[in-house]
């Protein structure tokens, strides 16, 4: 088990500590903000509704919980750093909060007793702040004050990881900072935030409601960094705000449209179908006018800037107390690595480039096969077995009442036994002890929301011989207590949880048995990447293709963007194949069929066939057209980047996305192709054989001919996908990587087959259906094989069986939402935790 | 029954991850609703059966909600797209046989939006509190005051 | 030659030529008709290929054959535009495998109420004379009175037999392997105007819409359904209600303790039993209303005479035009298998999306 440092805020750095202790390795994380959940990340910053934060800040809450393996370390300020791989010595300073949040547990006692400020964070049980923590300590039933004392600590680990974060900005005088009515984006985005998008609270400071809006993201404007997730953000919001009222007069004002590839371009037609005006600037005069704001001559009553970003400060010194090398203001990674000048320092996230949320997710994931090369053995802790009584024929009912989210009400139910305890949470071997002396065989808890503590409750149940099937949440806190309920609800609420208890019934969670080889299509440089994470650690990777793409034609581009010269290039390549066909499989030739699923592929190709648990898509792509590199403007037009490129494709001129990296560095040394002198377009063109992978496997391709991957086709917007906010069975066991996804640069690529590489790593054992007791069932007796629920599973973990015409699951694909038991006419998918028969159960008690 | 003294019965169907999760925040923000809510917890807006509104308009619930994520940030990604489908036919049925279609609700409500949550139920629930109580129960029994 | 005899001619040149093996059509029997299923061209005199009962709908016997398995043989069915139109959508929900089977549809003259016919038959050339005046029988059933697609329509089965607005009846292709078979039978197509028969169906319609809507929230349901027996016929007979075992016939989901019986008697003031007996037509309406294609069998079916296709007919109409969707007479996708990121937004919110 390896021991790695984690320093920063970003969404790179909360998944890669997320990433690194389900791997099986210890992590310190260094959080540099206050406390876990009000340290905003660089996108938070800008986008208080933004939903990626959370996710990733909740996941990591999680495995931290589940595998013991997270220590965390707030305020925390790099003081120095010693020695090398295997062996730093880190030293740090740290201040603990007032309260511990991994052990609160929202009592409120604190802030009856001891003033104590409250604020509430989506998601978690919120903050407390206490304003004299060494007279509360003994107030706190769970421990979780602590006086925060600042303590500087030493650490020694295996392996840095750098991912220091953007500081926030403000408007910038040029931008109309100072004037009134020029509003910082997270502000006005936080003029809906938690209330609703809805008219009644769009208004100015002085109480008018705006009749125009603008909105303007400086990147590309002198200084300013951003990537396309800044333009995403800025047109959804003007979108929203016109779908919200469409006599809006609404605005958007870029240098350039930075709306790349896939999905992203529907947005702007978007925007000018519902009448948006996009006003493509060189630059920008904003002036106090009248009773509101003129922007290039256009008056609007509000102004609404994405401040944008800049290379903070601090990272010199940062860099300076890592002693590695920066380049351009952002840390220098060598070729084809996140790793740093120093060995064994990796930097990530916006500390590498600027980048969008899905990127960093790729970054945070990528990181784990590089760094593990300095890292012992993973060790995951071994679950124990659990027993669990299947069929209980005479129900008996223990409901736990929790005093301190039953507060104030006269419980009044009718179970076999209602056990009331002041903190359930705090006393799990008592609610063991008493399932197991009164022969409790189904319990319901009258507690607080899953999210917070319930899910521990479940486990404490589950340990005492309970299966989840059996078990029933019931919010009393958060739903009831809380929110100024009486006894009438509360009681309502837990007879209606009784009368579901009485008739639950066993889930078996079905665990499939994989196949631990990989599969990987193709010969694009991702796919030896990749090949090179995976061929130490599962027995028997696959390489399916007839040959592998040329160094020069695998970047990507034709003219080499890396600080290599071609002959290096060349070298380093033919090394990394070497090294992976010696290890890897290569089979010669094209994929002819698959069939099977996630965990259990059938793959022919020349004449092979092959059994894969995973299947990793890298086919690459060809590069065409007369220039050296990829312009990103085209002579003459006035639409900038990559959108000028789609549009003249659209005219049948052949052009295309703009290289992902121009829009990043480049914005500090724009080359002379980005001026407009008309050089000649090159163009990177998706191979044929995608159609035909696309077919097999069930899979999308754009319209140019790239693969969907992660940016699911209906959501159309091309950010985190929501499969980055689950773990990997939701991808159905296939990855898609480097130009088969989309036109990118070599580090890029590097990232993508990284991720899938790590993505393929963790489903490379048993897998246990993600639904867990919501597991999709199908009863073949009613079932008319109709495949309505095949359309409505999202995951594709449905189909009809061709031989007996019923509808089958497979339950490693599936994640348990109940749209198929939804659809189903015959009621013969179902998911029995929410079997009509419960259901009923419930609404007739709850009624009441 | 007089009308301030009428105590509507309203079944909440909230997403496990964002309607039940903007519920758990206004918990924990302490934002007060009326307790006519009733909530029941299920894992997405798809996996609540149209059935499951009409039996419980059949129960005895005054009006249902439906609570799911904003269109496109659906954690199973479109499964609000069907439930809206599956409310649009519910409502339509029953607006087409004359019964009070704004029985049923169907709301987007994200993870971060406590104190929409709270606002949605308050106002709905004088909503109701004005419509008077659903004879949908009635349906199929000799109560009620249509039957003579 | 009769419009009877032309088809069995027709289908007998096409027992010549090869291009069939089996034929699927009306055949009578003492009081109605039923479809039969022959392999021979010396059976194809046993049929009446234009019936003037509709007992099943002919769609749902097609499903029956070819559920499991694609049919083997080349099968001709003869099927009245409302059952192609079933058919077209029930190859939709995978009901039926269309490989190997040809549809032959004709302009229809309705059918007469099986029971009706069992007391005073009617012959299908009484009905054919009456469509050829231009005029719809009053003795046919309701749902046929305001049919909306009395004729085959392009794209929904493969070929056509004209018979309104011309002097013989003709022969048209509505699928690419209707005019091969045409071509192959050496069938000159042909062509007649059928927009004066459809006008006045369509006509009758939106009057029907207007005039035969049930209101009136739980009252009016009740009296409408007030003499229904619960024996559930109407969804037997319904073709798009394919399920093995209907959900409001679980056991599992709707049989229940007596306490259950009397706490809904105290809390309703008293209970109708059979209960639930109004939650099935709901919950039916909600299953399969966005399909229903219109070809009023429930109402045949009912044993105590309910015109339920007042019921299914109506709100299933509401609903189709809710998701801009026609039953059976295009390849759209049904409502219920399909989404759209942008719609619907009038079912959000209180008052429509608007607040």
């Amino acid at each position: 088990m390896g021991k790695v440092l984690i320093y920063g805020t970003t969404v790179a750095s909360y998944r890669a500590a997320t990433n690194f202790a389900r791997s099986g390795h210890k992590v310190i994380f260094l959080n540099r903000g206050a406390f876990l959940v009000n340290k905003p990340t660089q996108m938070q910053q800008q986008h208080p509704r933004d939903i990626v934060n959370g996710y990733v800040k909740n996941m990591l809450v999680a495995v931290a919980n589940m595998t013991g393996n997270i220590e965390i370390y707030h305020n925390s300020e790099l003081l120095g750093l010693d020695g090398g791989p295997g062996n730093f010595k880190v030293k740090f300073r740290h201040k603990y909060p007032t309260v511990n949040v991994f052990k609160c547990i929202g009592c409120d006692l604190c802030v009856e007793k001891c003033n104590a400020e409250f604020k509430p964070i989506p998601g978690s049980i919120g903050i407390y702040t206490i304003p004299d923590p060494e007279g509360c300590v003994d107030v706190c039933p769970a421990k979780a004050i602590q006086i925060p004392k600042e303590e500087e600590r030493e650490e020694k680990v295996d392996v840095v990881i750098l991912s220091p974060e953007y500081d926030s900005q403000e408007i910038d005088e040029k931008y109309g900072g100072n004037l009134k009515n020029v509003i910082h984006f997270a502000k006005f985005a936080s003029l809906f935030s938690g209330k609703g998008v809805d008219k009644r609270f769009l208004k100015r400071e002085d109480g008018k409601a705006p009749k125009s809006i603008g909105f303007f993201n400086p990147a590309g404007f002198e200084g300013y960094l951003g990537s396309y997730e800044e333009h995403v953000i800025i047109f959804r919001e003007a979108v929203l705000m016109k779908e919200m009222d469409p006599n809006l007069d609404v605005h958007i004002f870029l240098k350039e449209v930075r709306l790349y590839g896939h999905n992203q371009l529907f947005l702007f037609d978007k925007a000018k179908e519902k009448g948006i005006n996009v006003h493509l600037i060189d630059d920008i005069e904003v002036k106090e006018d009248g009773d509101g704001v003129s922007v290039n001559g256009i008056h609007l009553d509000l102004f609404a800037v994405l401040p944008g970003q800049k290379i903070p400060d601090d990272w010199k010194d940062i860099a300076h107390k890592a002693g590695i090398e920066l380049e351009n203001g952002f840390a220098k990674t060598r070729p084809f690595t996140f790793e740093t000048t120093k060995d064994g320092i990796f930097a990530i996230g916006e500390f590498v480039k600027p980048l969008g949320s899905a990127e960093s997710i790729y970054h945070g994931t990528a990181i784990v096969p590089q760094a593990e090369k300095y890292l012992k053995p993973p060790e995951l802790p071994q679950m124990p077995e659990m027993k669990f009584k299947q069929e209980d024929f005479n129900p008996k009912v223990g409901v736990f009442i929790c005093e301190c989210a039953a507060k104030g009400f006269d419980i009044d139910v009718d179970a076999d036994y209602v056990i009331k305890k002041d903190y359930l949470c705090l006393h799990p071997e008592e609610i063991v002890k008493e399932i197991k002396e009164k022969g409790i065989n189904r319990v319901v808890f009258g507690a607080c929301s899953p999210s917070l503590r319930g899910a521990m409750l479940e486990m404490t149940a589950n340990k005492a011989g309970v299966h989840s099937s059996y078990i029933e949440n019931v919010q009393l806190r958060e739903y009831a207590s809380r929110v100024g309920a009486d006894s009438k609800k509360a009681n309502a609420m837990l007879r209606a949880a009784i009368a579901k208890a009485r008739k639950d019934v066993f889930v078996e969670v079905p665990t499939v048995n994989t196949i631990k080889n990989v599969a990987i299509i193709g010969g694009d440089l991702a796919a030896l990447i990749a090949a090179d994470y995976l061929v130490e650690k599962v027995p028997l990777v696959y390489i399916i293709t007839p040959e592998f793409d040329e160094p020069i034609l695998a970047t990507g581009v034709k003219e080499n963007t890396l600080n290599m010269s071609d002959e290096e290039l060349k070298e380093w390549y033919n090394t990394l194949k070497d090294r992976v066909l010696k290890r890897a499989k290569w089979i010669k030739g094209e994929v002819e069929s698959i069939e099977g699923s996630l965990g259990n592929f059938r793959i022919s190709a020349a004449g092979t066939e092959i059994r894969s648990g995973v299947i990793i898509i890298a086919t690459g792509g060809d590069v065409v057209g007369d220039g050296t590199h990829i312009v990103s403007r085209m002579n003459g037009e006035n639409l900038h980047s990559a959108l000028s490129a789609l549009y003249a494709k659209r005219k049948g001129i052949e052009a295309t996305y703009d290289l992902m990296k121009s829009y990043s560095l480049l914005d500090l040394y724009p080359p002379n192709a980005k001026k407009g002198e008309g050089e000649p377009l090159a163009y990177v063109k998706p191979r044929d054989i995608n159609k035909k992978i696309a077919t097999l496997l069930g899979m999308e391709l754009d319209k140019e001919g790239f693969f969907f991957f992660a940016e699911e086709p209906l959501h159309r917007v091309e950010r985190a996908g929501i499969q980055f906010m689950l773990f990997e069975e939701p991808f159905g066991g296939v990855f898609v990587a480097g130009l088969a996804h989309r036109p990118m640069s070599i580090e890029e690529e590097m990232e993508e087959a990284g991720f899938a590489a790590q993505s393929a790593m963790y489903l490379m054992r048993d897998i246990t259906s993600p639904a867990g007791k919501y597991v999709s069932v199908t009863n073949p007796r009613k079932c008319a094989g109709c495949g309505i629920c095949v359309d409505a599973c999202v995951t594709g973990a449905r189909y009809v069986d061709e031989e007996d015409h019923i509808a089958k699951v497979r339950p490693a694909q599936c994640v348990g939402c109940g749209a198929c038991a939804n659809v189903c006419p015959s009621g013969a998918a179902i998911i029995k935790a929410y079997s009509p028969t419960g259901v009923f159960e419930m609404l007739k008690e709850v009624v009441k | 029954m007089s009308e301030e003294k009428f105590d509507p019965v309203i079944v909440g169907f909230f997403c496990n991850w964002c309607t039940s999760a903007a519920a758990d925040l206004a918990g924990t923000a302490r934002l007060h609703y009326p307790a006519s809510i009733k909530p029941i917890r299920v894992m997405c807006s798809s996996t609540v059966d149209p059935v499951y509104l009409i039996r419980a308009l059949q129960e005895g619930a005054d009006a249902t909600i439906l609570g799911g994520c904003h269109p496109g940030d659906c954690h199973y990604i479109t499964g609000n797209y069907k439930a809206r489908r599956r409310v649009a036919i519910v409502k339509t049925v029953l607006k087409s046989l004359g019964f009070d279609d704004t029985r049923v609700l169907l709301e987007w409500i994200s993870g971060s939006e406590g104190p929409k949550f709270a606002r949605v139920m308050n106002e709905y629930t004088d909503y109701i509190k004005q419509r008077g109580p659903s004879d949908f129960k009635y349906l199929d029994s000799l109560g009620g005051e249509e039957v003579e | 030659m009769n419009e009877n005899e032309i088809l069995k001619k027709f289908i007998k040149d096409a027992f010549d030529k090869g291009l069939i093996e089996a034929v699927m059509a009306p055949s009578a029997t003492k009081d109605s008709y039923t479809y039969a299923l022959i392999t021979k061209k010396e059976d194809v005199d046993k049929l009446t290929p234009i019936a003037p009962v509709m007992q099943w709908n002919g769609a749902d016997m097609i499903r029956r054959i070819t559920r499991l398995k694609k049919s083997e043989r080349k099968l001709l069915a003869i099927l009245r535009p409302c059952e192609s139109r079933t058919y077209k959508e029930l190859v939709k929900f995978n009901q039926i495998n269309p490989e190997n089977i040809i549809v032959l549809s004709y302009d229809c003259p309705g059918t007469v109420h099986a029971r009706n016919f069992k007391y005073e038959p009617t012959s299908a050339e009484d009905l054919l004379a009456e469509m050829k005046k231009g005029n719809i029988s009053k003795k046919v059933r309701e749902s046929c009175q305001v049919c909306e697609y009395p004729t085959p329509i392009k794209g929904v089965g493969d070929i056509g037999f004209g018979i309104v607005n011309t002097d013989e009846p003709v022969f048209f292709s509505l699928s690419d392997n209707g005019k091969e078979f045409l071509a192959s039978i050496g069938i000159q197509e042909g062509e007649r105007d059928d927009s004066q028969w459809v006008k006045i169906h369509r006509e009758n319609r939106e009057k029907w819409l207007k005039e035969e809507r049930i209101t009136g929230g739980r009252k009016g349901l009740e009296d409408f359904l007030s003499s229904c027996l619960n024996c559930h016929n109407c969804k037997d007979m319904c073709p798009i209600c394919f399920c093995k075992e209907c959900f409001f016939e679980d056991h599992s989901v709707f049989d229940y303790e007596s306490n259950k019986y009397y706490n809904w008697a105290d809390d309703k003031d008293g209970i109708r039993l059979p209960t639930d007996k109004s939650l099935f037509h709901i919950g039916r309406l909600i299953h399969m209303g966005t399909s229903c294609v219109g070809c009023g069998l429930c109402q045949q079916a009912c044993p105590m005479d309910i015109p339920l296709y007042r019921l299914f007919g109506i709100v299933g109409n509401d609903l189709q035009k809710v998701f801009d969707y026609k039953p059976g007479i295009n390849d759209d996708i049904p409502p219920v298998m399909d989404f759209r990121e942008d719609e619907l937004h009038e079912f959000e919110g209180l008052f429509g999306g608007e607040e």
